[in-house]
């Protein structure tokens, strides 16, 4: 029987294990494949010092274009130390995102040496990312020209994992996405030999859930529908049984859902609190199961009180919501349907029923008006009561807004507001040095003003807010003209 | 201010434990309690307010046993407690129980004859977010865990690039209302 390794880069977080890596597991386990998995991921940040990761992760990241020949070559003989002394016909490597690139280009030769006569393969959201290393051509591109991997899938790499093991020998390249079509047909994540406890979990046992992929909303700042085309969802039925199915396996008492919006198909949404609830008789330590995830603010009659109550029963007592800005003009033009009262009735049912809120908002949006500002600001202090209580457990203003490439504010409305690019644009993350004829008194220092004052009014009514030094310093790098880090948006 | 008390009771022939309410030592309620209640007070949040859920008159009539087995009893809970439509997690009370037993560690059930006590200070949200930071703080005292990271980092919102953002920004022309 042919034998898989799967293999888990940095930089990620290990707060849960790998959600990609128990995927393909979950695929191995279904047609019986044998694999292993080494997690470099985890056995890096086991070993390094803090100080040792922070310069290792700021380089995977590109914050920085350097990093030690200590710590690269400490990695490489961690990545010697932890490969598997075994024969696998199959070497997978997950390629999360962006910063598992410069890994990879350390860890792949390293495969190659070690199983000289294994398959390697690579798949995963950083396989066609542009390689910054190598004049910004697909990551995927410059490593099969290198014969460092065979095999390449783009897209949902799952889609097709289980076709690749099957057929590797005779696999054919193709630049086609992949796109898993019906979810409920994945088989369920396997967490046999990554157990979740392993990981560096906050106190309790937590797990990822996929329930959806895509997105029901075409919100002009976001780039998921340029990402994800078509929105997909799971059945309740199906997302139920694996909850029960890692709750009773691994005593998983924590879900973080993955999906762009926990409630965007509302049906299943519903039907999973009330399977849920429904199985606490049966399974009463599911009574103390939580799960956190992100969720759409919708009109009371979508959403009602009975459906929070049971959201919160279910154990739905931590969401992030896009609530982006309180100005109803403002939030319209991103394609936001919801207004202020259905804020107000939400954080009344978020208060009613004891569901924590983080809040994720911008400021400087193109079509933003003072007025609009204004009303940010005079909003801060209508909700502080819920700041105070915790219903509003953390609010975050973020960056300024950027135009991210191939959202609806970089493909339709760059022409029709029109955006414009400020003259001492250079490349600046998210385009954030933007201006707009149709809103001239928007310029960057402009934005950078209200973000400032917004930080301010939060700060003086007591509510918390995360990560603002790292805001301020990609803020003061942006104004002083300098391209400023790459930080995750939200 | 508004508080409001979801108070769950054992039954004795379908009878619930008598109970009266004081709040600041003014008696605002005395009535026997069905299974399933809710108590709402409007209270001035401009003075510090003590509530007292006081069950009493229970005897070894409320208590009946068979065959060595508890199969009733008259009991109250505070299943949950609201202000201004807020819950709160059962932080508030203290129990002083008709034995003399005194229950710091914070109990939201009266079996015997006694009271559960709940302390709401003077401008009860402030006092609240102090409560709840001074926890927090012992959190993160104690743990490096990211919830640790998450509760430090919402807490502290200094950042050194705040002078230099200022100075550019005012030197184009900018004013910042802090």
């Amino acid at each position: 029987m042919d034998t898989v390794l799967l293999v888990n880069l940095p930089r990620q977080d290990a707060e849960r294990a790998p959600a990609v890596i128990a995927g393909l597991a979950g695929i191995c386990k279904s047609i019986d494949a044998d694999y292993e998995v080494a997690d470099l991921n985890l056995q890096t940040i086991r070993a390094a010092t803090s100080e040792e990761w922070r310069e290792f992760q700021d380089w995977l990241s590109y914050f920085s274009t350097e990093c030690s020949d200590k710590i690269l070559q400490g990695f490489k003989d961690l990545v010697v130390q932890h490969l598997p002394k075994q024969h696998f016909s199959i070497i997978a490597v997950s390629l999360f995102t962006y910063e598992t690139i410069r890994s990879a280009h350390l860890v792949l030769p390293l495969l190659r040496q070690a199983y000289p006569n294994s398959k390697i393969v690579v798949g995963g959201h950083g396989t066609d990312f542009s390689d910054k290393d190598n004049n910004n051509r697909p990551f995927y591109q410059v490593v099969l020209e290198n014969k460092l991997i065979d095999a390449y899938i783009l897209g949902e790499a799952e889609a097709s994992f289980k076709e690749y093991i099957l057929n590797y020998n005779t696999w054919v390249n193709t630049s086609h996405k992949h796109q898993i079509s019906n979810l409920d047909t994945m088989p369920f994540a396997c967490y046999d030999k990554i157990l979740p406890q392993q990981y560096l979990h906050t106190g309790v046992i937590s797990t990822y859930i996929t329930g959806s992929r895509g997105c029901v909303r075409d919100c002009s700042f976001c780039d998921v529908k340029f990402i994800w085309d078509k929105f997909r969802y799971r059945s309740a039925e199906h997302i139920f049984e694996e909850i029960l199915q890692h709750h009773l396996n691994y005593g998983t008492m924590h879900i973080e859902f993955t999906d762009n919006l926990i409630n965007g198909s509302l049906s299943e949404f519903k039907k999973l609190n009330q399977l849920l609830v429904s199985a606490h008789k049966k399974y009463p330590s599911l009574k103390e199961l939580t799960y956190l995830g992100d969720f759409i603010c919708r009109p009371a009659k979508q959403f009602t009180e009975e459906d929070y109550r049971l959201m919160s029963l279910a154990g739905g007592k931590d969401i992030i919501v896009g609530i982006e800005t309180f100005s109803e003009p403002v939030r319209y033009h991103m394609g936001k349907k919801f207004s202020n009262e259905d804020i107000d009735f939400h954080l009344y049912a978020s208060g009613k029923y004891g569901i924590k809120n983080t809040f994720l908002m911008q400021v400087g949006y193109p079509t933003e008006t003072i007025d609009d500002h204004q009303i940010n600001l005079k909003y801060l202090k209508k909700y502080q009561k819920y700041g105070l209580s915790k219903v509003i457990k953390l609010i975050r203003w973020g960056f300024t807004t950027g135009i991210l490439p191939g959202s609806p504010l970089d493909v339709k409305f760059r022409h029709t507001l029109p955006l414009v690019s400020s003259e001492n644009e250079t490349e600046v993350y998210g385009e954030s040095q933007w201006t707009t004829p149709s809103n001239p008194t928007l310029n960057y220092s402009e934005r950078a003003r209200r973000r400032i004052e917004l930080h301010y009014a939060t700060k003086e009514l007591q509510y918390n807010q995360p990560r603002v030094h790292d805001e301020f310093l990609s803020i003061l790098a942006t104004l002083k003209g300098r391209t400023p880090p790459k930080l995750d948006e939200h | 201010m508004k508080i409001t008390f979801e108070i769950e009771c054992g039954l004795v022939y379908n009878q619930g434990p008598s109970v009266e309410v004081c709040i600041n030592d003014q008696q605002v309620t005395d009535q026997t309690l069905t299974q399933k209640n809710l108590l709402e007070y409007t209270v001035d949040n401009s003075q510090d307010t003590v509530v007292k859920i006081i069950h009493k008159n229970k005897t070894d009539r409320d208590t009946v046993v068979m065959d060595n087995q508890i199969v009733a009893d008259k009991w109250l809970k505070v299943n949950n407690l609201w202000v201004d439509d807020i819950l709160l997690n059962n932080i508030l009370c203290t129990t002083d129980c008709a034995d003399g037993n005194v229950d710091r560690l914070k109990s939201d059930s009266l079996y015997l004859n006694g009271h559960l006590v709940y302390q709401f200070p003077k401008d009860f949200f402030n006092w609240y977010y102090e409560f709840i930071k001074n926890l927090d703080l012992q959190y993160i005292k104690n743990h490096t865990d990211s919830e640790a990271e998450q509760k430090y980092l919402g807490y502290n919102q200094e950042s050194s690039a705040l002078p230099e953002i200022h100075q550019i920004l005012e030197s184009r022309g900018y004013s910042i209302t802090s």
